[in-house]
């Protein structure tokens, strides 16, 4: 009960959060330089327009109609899966992101599981070693990776496992995980420095907290104490975190995927914008916000795994 | 050595990194060896030598200068984002709390709104959709980091708001708003530098990502990031030393600004949770 | 045979943003198996940290000098990994502050039992078995269903309870209380008490007892230690301590409870903190100008025991 209780209250949650992201993505259309009328009849080999030509292509459009009207039917319409078509090549925008959201996907989860694995191990061995050279050493590494402009450890990346090693290839994604590694890498580090740094403070200020001093004095090991108590409670801040981490990875995908040459939403994104292409802006605004959105939904629902009081009691957020 | 006197030092230390790069691009008219946009194309892609301390890149411009250079605009730009999203956020964060209420939840909703972006997304279509002009990046900048600010804000207005003193205070006929400032802001003052520094840390490696990505700093005009996916993207295999000098500067200068903030947590013996930004 | 703790020239001082602080000062005392042995003071006299020490679970920033013979060993000398296999085994904490001593987010059942298994030789079934016996002992009717929930769902007496049953899974010859009244309510304290007694009939479990409740530490302890500014400044048999205390201080206490006239301990005289000389020389009524230039040393104390005070010299 508590369970439906607390999953239905995230679910709501959703819905102003999603709302925002519509309207930010359909304003987006609206704040664009240019005149969309003239673009379109310029499109169909109007380079002249007459006050009636443009009077019926707004029509048309729906551009007479007031700005609420328009954006419920422009959000009536991608719910229904019509983004519209692309400025160039008139292409069907939904399905050209939909083709393109997997890659991304793929890529960004594979930076999440990498920033998951690296950075919490990382915080969990930092402050297993709380004190010591081993955890000075990775809380330097750990500073400096959140320092490093991600572009920047992509190409210093291919330049030495591509170029000097050979060991994995510079572009594209054909080569299964191996063509996985290096993007996932560029892309997660400035999460796993900061997830480490957050896994490590949690923990220690976990080790201050009574309960430890208790499984301490029943003799546990060292280890057991590490990670069936302190690792364990600071696991409901870290999901939070790393949540949230999910859309700047997103958003890094864009930078990644234009180095490695991925077909991915951001390399298309990136030419729409060269191209002025609009609506397929607006288009990836709504894709990756409702993409977002979701993982960090999927991450919420971690919760009740993790912390009891929401399982048993609901709890509030 | 006492604690106090070692985070001193590296107090000091760090701080006179960070104020050598700050220098060194507030002087840089004075300090580059050569302009920064000659172009000489009989001389392009040099290898460092004594001419060119670091070589020259595709156009033959002087990488040396370039770099002494390369951090102006963003550095500028990066400043006066965060320091407008900070006034936006004090003055939200205390209208939020100060109000209660209606206003407070249709902030907090608001808010929510905005934390439920992905950020990066956010600032690359704007940007994309608006083009890219110091206007557009300021505004994709400070609409993506105005929350955290206000969300501090406001959680210490409120906590202030509940203490019986404030209530003792009110009694003796002082307004509210005034008793609210004077009290809000010596509290709020290191949580609002910390999480000053670790922003500006971020933006600037978001400046960098939207040059590299021909979104953000425009050519001519030398960017650490512009550098790195303008000439280095192309010939770094057989010019290496393009990628390294920018890339050290945006490294160093950020890796300094995070390291700052460390120790000023430290130093001011901040709670870890007070400022959740990492 | 359970071996005496013996403690020898124990310091203990904190490292903080304002320089060390020191908390327990050359302290020398011997708690004898098979008694309990009361520990009392104000807070901050040093008592929780001296007990806490036994097992070395202070902060990191505590710094320890000093030696503690528990049989053949060395509790403040051994290395952590072999103190390991005597915490809970051999000497129990029944730490302060039942509420957060208990993990948030392990069922209860599991933390007991965990104490259990964590000496080995013992399968989860028979430390199941086990860990309902003892939630039965400390009167739970329903042991399997309490085992199952988490401490958010316990009451403050239950969490009490269960944090003395925590402190004795292992079976352990000594058992340290850490102020297992602080807090609680009239009936809670009662409570308390009878399951410490409990714990020393049934269990024969020596015990010391840190607290500073008075009455507890007259009802409980056959002998006691009066801790302020982390010297022992009276010791003795607890009722002749309680009932006739020599040193000023120990006088100040028992002063100052309700059913003997509540008069606080006067705050220190300002112009008597630059001293040298007895730590309690600055709040003391009965000083004399002597007592400001030299520390005083242990005494013969009228009744039995020692007294740190200049008047028995």
């Amino acid at each position: 009960m508590a369970i439906l209780t607390y999953t239905g209250r995230r679910l709501l949650m959703l819905i102003p959060v999603l709302l925002g992201i519509s309207l930010a993505a359909f304003l987006l259309g609206r704040i664009a330089p240019g005149d969309p009328v003239d673009e379109a009849l310029f499109r169909i080999g109007v380079e002249f327009p007459t006050e009636e030509d443009r009077a019926e292509m707004r029509a048309q459009l729906g551009l007479d109609r007031p700005l609420p009207a328009q954006y419920l039917d422009w959000v009536g319409r991608a719910l229904r899966g019509d983004l519209g078509r692309s400025y160039v090549g008139n292409r069907d925008i939904a399905r050209e992101l939909m083709t393109r959201l997997p890659i991304t996907l793929e890529v960004s989860l594979a930076a999440l599981a990498a920033a998951v694995v690296f950075g919490v191990g990382g915080g969990v061995l930092m402050a297993a070693f709380h004190g010591t050279w081993v955890d000075t050493v990775l809380k330097a590494l750990s500073t400096l990776l959140l320092s490093v402009p991600g572009f920047w450890l992509a190409l210093f990346l291919i330049t030495v496992f591509a170029e000097q090693l050979h060991l994995l290839p510079t572009s594209g994604l054909d080569r299964g995980l191996a063509s996985l590694v290096l993007p996932a890498v560029a892309l997660s580090a400035a999460n796993v420095g900061s997830t480490s740094r957050f896994t490590r403070g949690n923990i220690l200020a976990q080790l201050g907290e009574q309960y430890i001093v208790a499984a301490n004095a029943k003799g546990l090991s060292q280890k057991a104490v590490m990670l069936g108590h302190a690792f364990r409670n600071s696991l409901v801040p870290i999901i939070t975190l790393i949540g949230n981490y999910f859309g700047g990875i997103l958003g890094g995908s864009t930078i990644i995927e234009n180095i490695f040459a991925i077909p991915g939403l951001g390399s298309y994104v990136l030419s729409a914008i060269q191209n002025r292409d609009y609506p397929v802006i607006q288009g990836y605004v709504l894709v990756t916000g409702a993409t977002f959105v979701l993982i960090t939904l999927a991450i919420d629902l971690l919760y009740l795994a993790v912390n009891p009081k929401i399982r048993i009691q609901g709890g509030e957020s | 050595m006492t604690l106090r006197n070692r985070q001193n030092l590296k107090l000091a230390a760090v701080s006179a990194v960070l104020l050598a790069l700050i220098g060194m691009t507030v002087l840089a008219p004075w300090l580059a060896p050569c302009d920064p946009l000659a172009i000489d194309m009989s001389n392009c892609l040099a290898p460092p030598g004594r001419a060119h301390l670091l070589g020259t890149d595709a156009l033959g411009r002087d990488v040396l200068s370039r770099v002494i250079h390369g951090g102006r605009a963003s550095l500028l730009l990066a400043a006066a984002a965060t320091s407008l999203s900070m006034c936006a956020g004090l003055v939200i964060g205390i209208a939020a709390g100060y109000c209660g209420g209606i206003v407070d939840a249709a902030i907090t909703g608001v808010s929510n709104i905005f934390q439920g972006l992905p950020g990066m997304v956010v600032m690359i279509a704007l940007v994309g959709v608006l083009g890219s002009n110091t206007r557009s990046i300021i505004l994709a900048l400070v609409l993506t980091s105005w929350v955290g600010f206000s969300r501090l804000v406001r959680g210490e207005v409120l906590k202030i708001k509940a203490e019986p003193y404030i209530e003792g205070m009110r009694g003796l006929g002082a307004g509210h708003l005034r008793i609210i400032l004077r009290h809000v802001m010596p509290n709020i003052r290191t949580n609002l530098i910390i999480l000053f520094t670790t922003r500006v840390g971020r933006v600037i490696l978001s400046v960098a990502g939207l040059s590299y990505l021909s979104l953000g700093i425009q050519p001519p005009t030398p960017d650490w990031g512009e550098m790195i996916s303008g000439t280095a993207r192309r010939y770094f295999r057989s010019a290496p030393h393009l990628l390294w000098a920018p890339g050290i500067c945006i490294i160093l200068l950020t890796l300094s600004i995070h390291v700052l903030g460390d120790l000023l947590r430290d130093r001011l013996d901040v709670k870890q949770d007070a400022v959740k930004e990492l | 045979m359970v071996p005496d703790i013996e403690i020898r020239g124990l310091s203990v001082w904190f490292e903080t943003a304002q320089g060390p602080v020191a908390a327990v000062d050359d302290l020398s005392t011997t708690f004898r198996a098979g008694r309990i042995s009361g520990v009392i003071g104000e807070s901050g006299s040093g008592k929780s940290v001296m007990g806490l020490s036994l097992l070395r679970l202070l902060p990191n920033t505590a710094h320890v000098t000093g030696e503690c013979r528990f049989g053949k060993a060395d509790l403040y000398a051994m290395p952590l990994r072999e103190l390991r296999r005597l915490r809970g085994a051999s000497i129990g904490l029944i730490p302060q502050n039942p509420g957060a001593s208990l993990d948030p987010v392990m069922k209860i059942g599991r933390q007991i039992a965990e104490g259990i298994t964590a000496h080995g030789g013992l399968s989860r079934r028979e430390a199941a078995e086990r860990t309902a016996g003892l939630l039965r002992q400390f009167g739970f009717a329903d042991p399997e269903k309490i085992a199952g929930q988490y401490a958010f769902q316990m009451s403050g007496g239950m969490c009490q309870r269960l944090v003395s049953a925590l402190g004795l899974a292992g079976r352990p010859g000594w058992v340290v209380a850490d102020e297992p009244t602080k807090g609680l309510d009239a009936v809670l304290r009662s409570q308390v008490c009878t399951v410490l007694r409990q714990i020393y009939t049934e269990h024969h479990t020596s015990m010391i007892l840190v607290t500073h409740d008075l009455y507890l530490a007259r009802r409980l302890c056959d002998d006691i230690r009066v801790l302020y500014m982390g010297q022992i400044v009276e010791q003795g048999g607890a009722v002749d301590v309680l009932d006739h205390p020599r040193h000023p201080y120990t006088a100040g206490l028992t002063g100052a409870l309700p059913g003997r006239g509540m008069v606080p301990i006067p705050p220190p005289d300002p112009e008597r903190l630059d001293h040298r000389g007895c730590p309690f020389y600055p709040r003391c009524s009965r000083a004399e100008a002597h007592c400001g230039r030299a520390r005083p040393g242990d005494f013969d104390r009228p009744g039995g025991g020692k007294v740190r005070c200049f008047r028995y010299a």
